[in-house]
C-alpha cells in the first residue's frame, strides 16, 4: 500500500511541477495571428489577434506601435474674426505612425500617469514625449491630432478590449483584437503586452508584426521612388493613349451613324 | 467580394465603383465646360482617404486623359483653336513661373493667405454673377442666340484698346482677329492666378476667353481643353519627378471613367446653345464659390490637417 502511495505522490509531484513550470515558461509568451501580412491588390486591412499568457491577477495592456516619426500639420484658426483658414503649422516630434492599444480596464484605474508615461502607454504618454509642454500649440491641439489619426483608423483605443480565458492559479490567457487598416505603411510593428498590479506596471513580453507588399506593388513603388521622371512620363503616355483611344472609339461610333 | 483596390502610392484601399463614378462625373463636366475639374475631384478624393498631395497630383494625371479625349471630341467638330491655345499656353507657362515666385513673396508678407482667398472668392462671385446675368439677358433678348461672338453695338474703351494693340493675328477657328499680345498676356494672368490659388484655372480661363478674348463659347470649351491637356502633362511629370505623388493605379481607374465622361460631356455640349452652356458654367462657378465660402465660415471639427492638396 505504501508503495502505491509513493508512486502516486511521485506522479502528482511530477504533474504539478510540470504544470507550474509550463505556466512559468509560457507567461509573457505572445502569439500573433497573423504575424506576417502581405499587401496585395485587394488588401482591405486585417484583424490581428494577439494572445498572451499572463499571470492570474492584475490588469493587462496590449498595444501595437509603429515607427516613430515627425509629423507636420496645418493648423486652422479664425482670421479677421470670421474665416477659418490655415494659420500656421504644428510639428509633433517622435510620434508613432500607428498606435492601437487595448486594455482590460481604464488606464487611469490601473496606474498613475507617471507610470503610464514611463512605459509609453496611452495617448497622454504620446502627448508628453512629442510636444514642448502645456504652453505649446502642439500640446493644446493634441486632441485634434488624436481625432485626425483616429479618423484614419491609424490610432485606436479600447479600454475593455482585453479578454481573459483559461483562468487557473498559475496563469490566464489574455486576448485582444486590433484592426490594422489598409492605410498602414509597410514595415515592422511592435506588439507589447504589459501587466499592471497594485499601480505598478511592467513589460511582460513583446513581438512583431511584419507587413510587406506583393511583388507587383513593390515594383510600382520602387519605380516611383527610384525613377520618378520615367514613372511620370509613362503615366502621361498611358493617359494620352487612353484618352486618344476612347476619343477615337467614340469618333468611330459616330462615323457609323 | 469587396470591390476595394489597394493603391500603391496613395497607400490605401478604395472602392473601384466609387472611383469610376467620380471619374465619369468629372470627365462629363470637363467635356461640357472645358474645365479640368480638379477643384471638384481633389477634395472628393481626399474625402475618400487619398492623401492630399497624392490626390492633387494624380488628378492632373487623369485630367491628361480626360482632356485628350475631350479635345479629340471637340477637334472632330472643329471647335479647337490651336493657334489661340498655344499662345495662351505660352503665357500660362510664364505666368505659372512668376506666380510660384509671387506666392513666396506674399507668404513672407504675413496675411497673404487671407488676402489671396478673399480675392479669389470675390473674383469667382464676380465672374459667376456676371456670366449668369449676361446669359439670362442674352437669352431673353434673342431666343435664337447661339454661338455668336460678343459684339457690342458701339466699340467700348476695351474694344478700342484691343484694336490699338500691335501684332494682329487672325484666329480662323474663333473667327476673330486680335493682337497676339492679348492671349499671351491673359495666359500670363491665368498662370499667375493658378499658381497662387493652387488650381488648374479652367474656370477662370473659360470666362476670360468668352468675355475678354470674345471667342465663341463652343470654341472656348475645345480650346480650353486643348490647353489644359498640356498644362496637366507638365504638372504630372513634375509632381512625379520631384514629389513622387502620382498614383498611377488611381489615375488609371479614374481615367477610364473620365475619358468616357468627357465624350458624353462634349456630346451634351453640342446639344446646348452657347447661352445655356454659359448659364450652367456660371452656376458651377458660383457653386465653387459658395462651397469655398462655406468651408471658410463653418468651424472645422478637426483643427489640424495634412499638408498638401488644393
Amino acid at each position: 500500500m505504501r508503495k502505491y502511495i509513493y508512486i502516486l505522490s511521485a506522479v502528482l509531484f511530477v504533474v504539478a511541477f510540470s504544470a507550474v513550470s509550463w505556466s512559468l515558461q509560457q507567461t509573457g509568451e505572445i502569439t500573433i495571428d497573423p504575424a506576417n501580412i502581405e499587401i496585395g491588390w485587394f488588401y482591405n486591412g486585417t484583424k490581428v489577434n494577439v494572445r498572451a499568457i499572463v499571470p492570474a491577477d492584475g490588469d493587462v495592456v496590449v498595444q501595437v506601435v509603429g515607427d516613430m516619426d515627425h509629423v507636420t500639420l496645418k493648423k486652422k484658426g479664425k482670421v479677421a474674426g470670421v474665416l477659418w483658414m490655415n494659420v500656421g503649422e504644428v510639428t509633433y516630434t517622435n510620434v508613432p505612425d500607428i498606435y492601437l492599444y487595448r486594455s482590460s480596464r481604464s488606464l487611469s484605474k490601473m496606474a498613475d500617469s507617471e507610470t503610464l508615461n514611463s512605459l509609453m502607454i496611452g495617448y497622454d504618454a504620446i502627448r508628453q514625449q512629442s510636444t514642448d509642454g502645456p504652453e505649446s500649440d502642439e500640446w493644446k491641439l493634441f486632441d485634434h491630432f488624436i481625432k485626425l489619426k483616429t479618423k484614419e483608423a491609424l490610432y485606436s483605443s479600447d479600454e475593455r478590449g482585453v479578454h481573459f480565458s483559461s483562468t487557473d492559479r498559475a496563469g490566464r490567457q489574455a486576448a485582444a483584437e486590433s484592426f490594422l487598416p489598409a492605410k498602414v505603411p509597410g514595415g515592422k510593428y511592435k506588439v507589447e503586452v504589459f501587466i499592471f498590479r497594485n499601480g505598478r506596471g511592467e513589460l511582460l513580453g513583446s513581438d512583431e508584426i511584419q507587413i510587406t507588399f506583393s511583388s507587383y506593388l513593390s515594383f510600382i513603388k520602387s519605380l516611383d521612388e527610384n525613377h520618378g521622371l520615367l514613372y511620370g512620363i509613362l503615366a502621361v503616355l498611358v493617359a494620352l493613349v487612353a484618352g486618344g483611344v476612347i476619343g477615337l472609339i467614340f469618333g468611330a461610333g459616330k462615323g457609323g451613324h | 467580394m469587396s470591390l476595394g483596390i489597394f493603391l500603391p502610392i496613395a497607400g490605401n484601399t478604395v472602392n473601384v465603383i466609387v472611383l469610376l463614378g467620380l471619374g465619369m462625373t468629372v470627365g462629363f463636366l470637363s467635356g461640357l465646360f472645358g474645365v479640368g475639374g480638379g477643384f471638384i475631384l481633389t477634395p472628393l478624393l481626399i474625402m475618400i482617404g487619398i492623401p492630399p498631395t497624392v490626390a492633387a497630383a494624380t488628378d492632373s494625371n487623369q485630367i491628361v486623359a480626360a482632356s485628350t479625349s475631350g479635345t479629340i471630341a471637340h477637334a472632330r467638330g472643329g471647335t479647337v483653336d490651336v493657334k489661340m491655345g498655344v499662345l495662351l499656353l505660352l503665357g500660362g507657362v510664364v505666368g505659372g513661373t512668376i506666380g510660384v515666385k509671387l506666392v513666396k513673396v506674399l507668404l513672407a508678407m504675413g496675411e497673404a493667405n487671407f488676402v489671396i482667398t478673399v480675392t479669389y472668392i470675390v473674383m469667382l462671385a464676380g465672374i459667376g454673377t456676371y456670366m449668369f446675368i449676361d446669359s439670362i439677358r442674352s437669352m431673353r433678348s434673342s431666343p435664337e442666340s447661339s454661338d455668336e461672338v460678343i459684339e457690342p453695338e458701339k466699340p467700348s474703351l476695351y474694344a478700342r484698346m484691343m484694336d490699338s494693340l500691335p501684332f494682329k493675328v487672325e484666329f480662323e477657328r474663333s473667327g476673330i482677329t486680335l493682337s497676339a499680345l492679348m492671349p499671351l498676356g491673359l495666359g500670363v494672368l491665368v498662370g499667375v492666378l493658378s499658381a497662387i490659388m493652387g488650381v488648374g484655372g479652367g474656370f477662370i480661363m473659360v470666362p476670360i476667353m468668352v468675355y475678354l478674348l470674345r471667342m465663341p463659347m463652343h470654341v472656348v470649351v475645345g480650346t480650353s481643353l486643348f490647353q489644359i491637356m498640356f498644362t496637366c502633362m507638365n504638372v504630372t511629370v513634375m509632381q512625379s519627378w520631384m514629389n513622387h505623388t502620382v498614383d498611377f493605379v488611381l489615375a488609371l481607374i479614374l481615367l477610364i471613367g473620365s475619358t468616357i465622361g468627357a465624350q458624353l460631356g462634349a456630346a451634351a455640349g453640342k446639344k446646348l446653345k452657347a447661352d445655356q452652356l454659359k448659364i450652367l458654367m456660371s452656376i458651377i462657378v458660383l457653386i465653387v464659390m459658395v462651397k469655398m465660402l462655406t468651408t471658410l465660415l463653418i468651424a472645422p471639427d478637426i483643427l489640424l490637417a495634412y499638408v498638401g492638396g488644393h
